[in-house]
């Protein structure tokens, strides 16, 4: 089924690629003007700094992240406990706690009179200082609401190891231990470094987590350049080093996926059952497990809901309705127009093989990897061109002049240019399972495409689709760098709400909206969670 | 030099047991064939042999030594069993030498590559050292899987379906080269099939599993 | 079929949302600001109520604000710019984002040294950047000027927040007004070798920590002493009440002040509610609201500052036209960067 002719498909598709790589393009232009004064200064001063720091983080984070996560998806995977589904839920929900939230609670624990110091006070105890707002603490933070990240990966990933292999592995003599480190480690590799890589990504794009602990990185580096120094141009320069990073990183992916092929043989019925894990072993996840959930779901939401109670009195919850149906309407927008061009790339790249496709598919990855912090000025700068020029139809219709820029259209287009890869992950993995034959099948039995798309390939891509629906909406619901900079008048999320109040030092105040975020993502992992649990049974 | 008695075994999700009470035993140096209905509980005894699942009651002794009984259960790593999977279970990240000496790298080089050659010669495929799982047909990978079965001089052998996955036309062949190889070394062997064509034509002795028990148990005279 | 519909629906949707923000006829005036004080909100609300005037308000962080109205330009929809600081005024006036305006209210209810002398700006509140100290550790005696902090005898005893804040560069910003770069650079890094830990934290975590032994002096706002001692968690009044407050470089050039204020902008379109705003603001009204809700001295001469401040003392200010703050405020950040004041 190799399309020769341009279909209307290809038109949209090829439409909503350009709409992705303009602002980006924008960008690289304005990376030709002269250097500036301060980009020296920053170059002689700071950028070290940024890199370095930058670098740590994410060796740091993803070592940590990638150490718990192989552990965890191993245990879940392989062995049997008591309650496993309600563990799985469990170790995946510190996912719904954007790590800028972790941050400001374990920065209010650990600080001067912050809660650890109290409770020593009150227990009569002298108060140890740990000293949280540093790269350990950043470290720390991030690993633990980043873990499940990896987590995800891995564990689907050793869900679909045959289990014959490591069988073979303890008949040839070798131990639990001794399969797992030489045949099972190896041959993940791949989901290993993907999960690690989504880390990666995630702590450069963070922005609220390093400007409160007060780690120079690259997105703090950009936001004051482009806003303290008044350097756009720098600011983008930073950002175009932050770029090159990040092919870096995906470079490293590219080359670790390639090589070994893992061409796996048909899945053959899987005889064996899961096993309950040796004493040992078993001590240690429970404990490993019990000290990852208090830290990771328990202590947050427990500061986060004594704060609360704290600012009751104080916190004036106005215009509370406005900022729920801000923060709402945004996700759902979103993650719909997200859905609706990943369908349609999907299906493009599913019925015509060949690089076009294969250039495609790596351009919506490419909007994921990209800091918001770049994409915010990307899409600002573009739009207001666009509004210029738009001008006299707005007179036509009786428009104020910056129709889309004081709208929020142009955050939910930034936002879109974000996430797209998320939403299109999980679509195009639907693709690829579903294959081409029930399209083929349909077409043999007389039926046109549009029909075979709606009555065939959309209901079998169901469960895709709904994953990603639930995936794009928490990831927009949590955003917080490209709201802050794109939102217009008047208009915050719960994520900016947050912000501004720990940011003031009125934490306790910002714990309610804290909390709801938290929430909403919570009812939104776990609804998919449990979804996927039934799909797979 | 293998004795199984009253072994019985149940999957955790079962209401009724998969083997119920099952007793045989085979000589050395024998071949037994094990044959019987889909989902009678053949491959789920080769499992119980190989220590890859717990039976709940029985004894299982190799060479006289108790390997499982209530108070024993040593670990599959230990027993000295080669098995060879129905799907092969190559390693797809190591090469045919890595693979096969996956199981003897306690050995001094020397001897491990003395060894990896023997059984490359064996099965017929010496000068594949270099080669991946990938880059091999079906039957070449077969073979390699026994010469990693074999490489550390294992005291049984397991076949599971030794040739559900392999083309008609090729059965025969496959199967004579295969028991070739396996009379040469003498090892005890106790093989799964669904096929009493083959069990008739290798087998010393042959059961048949129905439901979990032992329905019939012949002496074979080979063809 | 069912496609197109899905999609008309989206763009119903779409617009619906945006609709909010077509074209009324109702009075509004909408400000920019960076002031994150949640008694703010209630000043305008008395404004909406006493003029009719409804106030929109979008916060976030003054030199974002700076950049969005650059790129608005003409379209812009702000009418004042409320910053925290008057670095920030001076710069969007540098950048020809505001324009001057004349007001015979306001010439009466601020006076000239809080005003911009182009009539760009004017001062809403003054903040004075003091030395606060462990009540039980330090005798006040020891203390006498900002420069003072930098000897050996206050080595590993200093707290200070971080550079990237704005208050730290206003400051840095008046030593190079009055003293030049390199002796304001000299005092950064003598300040640097002090300092107890490695910035971090906002005004308020300098005080609690000088209170928890980490340090014995800390450089904060004035208003903030006041947040502490009355917050609603009994820890942090208590830290409150175990600080005192001197003010420096009274013998010399004075205490360092800032202002928070507003200007117009140039091409909003709402200039008249925006003045009037402004004339509320420094009126009598809202300079005791800000003296009492938020801890800040005020600029209009007829209100006196709360009995708080009072308590802290009479002081000297600074003699320097606030403008230099704005002017400085460049160098001010490199040199922070060339010492190492992270």
């Amino acid at each position: 089924m190799k399309g020769r002719r341009i279909s209307p498909l290809h038109v949209i598709a090829s439409i909503i690629i350009m709409l992705i790589l303009l602002p980006s393009l924008m960008i690289v232009i304005r990376l030709f003007q002269p250097v500036t004064e301060s980009w020296i200064h920053i170059k002689t001063y700071l950028l070290k700094d940024y890199l370095i720091n930058s670098i740590t983080l994410i060796f740091l984070v993803g070592g940590v992240t990638c150490l718990l996560g192989i552990f965890f998806a191993w245990s879940l995977s392989r062995y049997k406990w008591k309650y496993t589904k309600t563990l799985e839920i469990l170790l995946f929900l510190p996912m719904a706690i954007p790590p800028y939230i972790g941050g400001y609670v374990y920065g209010g624990i650990f600080t001067s009179f912050g809660t650890l110091h109290r409770i020593m006070l009150t227990l009569g105890l002298k108060p140890i200082k740990i000293d949280i707002l540093s790269m350990g603490g950043a470290v720390f933070v991030f690993s633990l609401f980043l873990m499940p990240y990896v987590m995800l990966v891995t564990k689907g990933f050793f869900n679909r190891l045959p289990k014959n292999i490591e069988e073979s592995s303890r008949l040839l003599g070798k131990s639990r231990f001794q399969t797992f480190y030489k045949i099972i480690l190896p041959m993940s590799r791949g989901a290993i470094i993907g999960g690690v890589i989504l880390v990666a990504l995630e702590v450069l794009n963070d922005y609220g987590l390093v400007k409160y602990f007060g780690i120079p990185t690259f997105s703090t580096a950009i936001y004051t350049t482009w806003f303290g120094l008044s350097d756009v141009d720098g600011a983008i320069r930073l950002a175009s080093s932050l770029m090159i990073i990040v092919i870096i990183i995906l470079l490293v992916e590219q080359f670790f996926r390639g090589r070994g092929r893992l061409s796996q043989a048909k899945a053959v019925t899987d005889l064996g059952t899961k096993k309950v894990a040796p004493i040992g072993y078993k001590i240690l996840f429970y404990i490993v497990g019990t000290i990852y959930l208090l830290l990771s779901l328990i202590i947050p939401v427990a500061q986060l809901i004594h704060w609360s109670t704290l600012a009751k009195d104080t916190v004036v919850l106005r215009n509370l309705d406005k900022i729920l149906k801000n923060t709402l309407i945004t996700a759902i927008i979103v993650t719909i127009v997200i859905i609706m061009c990943s369908i349609i790339i999907g299906n493009f790249n599913r019925l015509h093989s060949g690089i076009i496709t294969k250039i495609y598919a790596r351009i919506v990855i490419v909007g994921y990897s990209i800091p918001a912090s770049i994409i915010a000025i990307a899409v600002l700068v573009f739009f207001i061109a666009a509004d210029r020029s738009l001008g006299g139809i707005y007179g036509f219709f009786g428009l104020k002049n910056l129709f889309l820029t004081s709208s929020v259209f142009m955050l939910i287009f930034a936002l879109t240019i974000r996430f797209m890869a998320i939403g299109y992950n999980s679509v195009e993995s639907g693709f690829s399972k579903m294959g081409l034959k029930y399209y083929e099948a349909s077409k043999l039995l007389g039926k046109g495409e549009w029909h075979t798309f709606t009555k065939v390939d959309l209901p079998i891509l169901k469960p895709a689709i709904i994953s990603a629906m639930i995936l794009t909406f928490v990831d927009v619901l949590k955003e917080l760098p490209l709201t802050l900079i794109l939102r217009p008048f008047n208009f915050d999320t719960l994520a900016t709400k947050v912000y501004t109040y720990a940011n003031d030092e009125m934490i306790h105040e910002g714990s309610i909206y804290a909390l709801m975020i938290i929430g909403v993502s919570t009812l939104a992992l776990v609804f998919l969670l449990g979804f996927r649990k039934e799909k797979a049974e | 030099m293998i004795e199984c008695k009253d072994i019985s075994f149940r999957y955790s999700n079962a209401i009724e047991p998969t083997l119920n009470k099952l007793s045989f035993s085979l000589h050395n140096g024998g071949v037994l064939a094990v044959v019987g209905p889909s989902g009678g509980g053949k491959s789920t005894l080769l499992r119980v042999i190989a220590g890859l699942e717990t039976p709940y009651e029985g004894t299982l002794s190799i060479n006289n030594k108790i390997v499982f009984n209530l108070n024993n259960n040593v670990k599959p790593e230990n027993r000295g069993i080669g098995m060879l999977f129905q799907d092969y279970a190559l390693f797809p990240h190591m090469n045919v030498k890595k693979n096969i000496e996956y199981g003897i790298d306690h050995l001094p080089k020397k001897e491990r590559k003395q060894r990896l050659d023997e059984v490359l010669e064996l099965v017929a495929l010496g000068g594949y050292e270099k080669r991946y799982p990938h880059e091999l047909s079906g039957g070449q990978q077969q073979r390699i899987a026994l010469a990693r079965a074999l490489a550390p001089k294992p005291k049984l052998l397991l076949l599971d379906e030794p040739f559900s996955n392999l083309d008609t036309h090729l059965l025969k062949k496959v199967r004579d080269d295969l028991f070739n190889i396996i009379r040469k070394t003498n090892i005890t062997t106790i093989m799964v099939t669904h096929n009493p064509e083959d069990a008739k034509a290798e087998a010393d002795k042959i059961i048949s599993i129905v439901d979990g028990r032992i329905d019939r148990e012949v002496m074979n005279e080979k063809d | 079929m069912k496609r197109t519909a899905f999609i008309l629906a989206i763009l119903i949707l779409i617009s619906g949302v945006v609709a909010g923000c077509a074209k009324s006829e109702e009075k509004v005036v909408n400000i920019y600001t960076d002031r994150h004080y949640d008694t703010d909100q209630a000043l305008y609300d008395k404004f909406t109520e006493e003029s009719g005037i409804k106030v929109n308000v979008v916060k976030a962080g003054s030199d974002e604000l700076l950049e969005r109205l650059a790129n608005e330009g003409e379209d812009t929809e702000a009418d004042v710019l409320i910053t925290s600081d008057v670095g920030r005024l001076y710069r969007a006036k540098e950048k020809e984002l505001v324009q001057s305006f004349n007001s015979d209210l306001i010439n009466e209810q601020v006076p000239k040294h809080l005003r911009d002398n182009e009539n760009n700006w004017v001062a809403l509140t003054v903040r004075a950047r003091v030395i606060t100290y462990a009540l039980d550790r330090v005798d006040p005696s020891m203390l006498s000027t900002y420069e003072a902090l930098t000897e050996p005898k206050w080595a590993g005893k200093v707290l200070v927040r971080s550079s990237s804040n704005i208050y730290n560069q206003s400051l840095l910003a008046s030593f190079i007004a009055l003293n030049g770069e390199e002796a304001a650079a000299e005092w950064a890094k003598g300040l640097v070798a002090n300092m107890a830990r490695t910035p971090e934290g906002n005004d308020r975590d300098q005080m609690k920590a000088v209170v928890a032994g980490e340090g014995d002096v800390a450089i904060v706002n004035t208003y903030y002493v006041g947040k502490l001692l009355n917050s609603s968690d009994e820890y942090e009044v208590e830290v409150g009440k175990k600080i005192g407050v001197y003010f420096p470089n009274q013998e010399t050039t004075g205490t360092h002040i800032n202002i928070s204020g507003g200007a117009l902008t140039k091409h909003g379109k709402n200039s008249e509610s925006a003045i009037k705003l402004l004339e509320f603001l420094t009126g009598e009204e809202a300079q005791d609201d800000y003296a009492n809700a938020n801890y800040e001295y005020p600029v209009n001469p007829k209100v006196e500052p709360s009995d708080l401040l009072k308590s802290f003392g009479d002081f000297d200010i600074q003699e320097i036209d606030l403008s230099l703050l704005g002017e400085y405020n460049d160098e001010a950040v490199k040199i922070f960067n060339k010492v190492g004041w992270q």
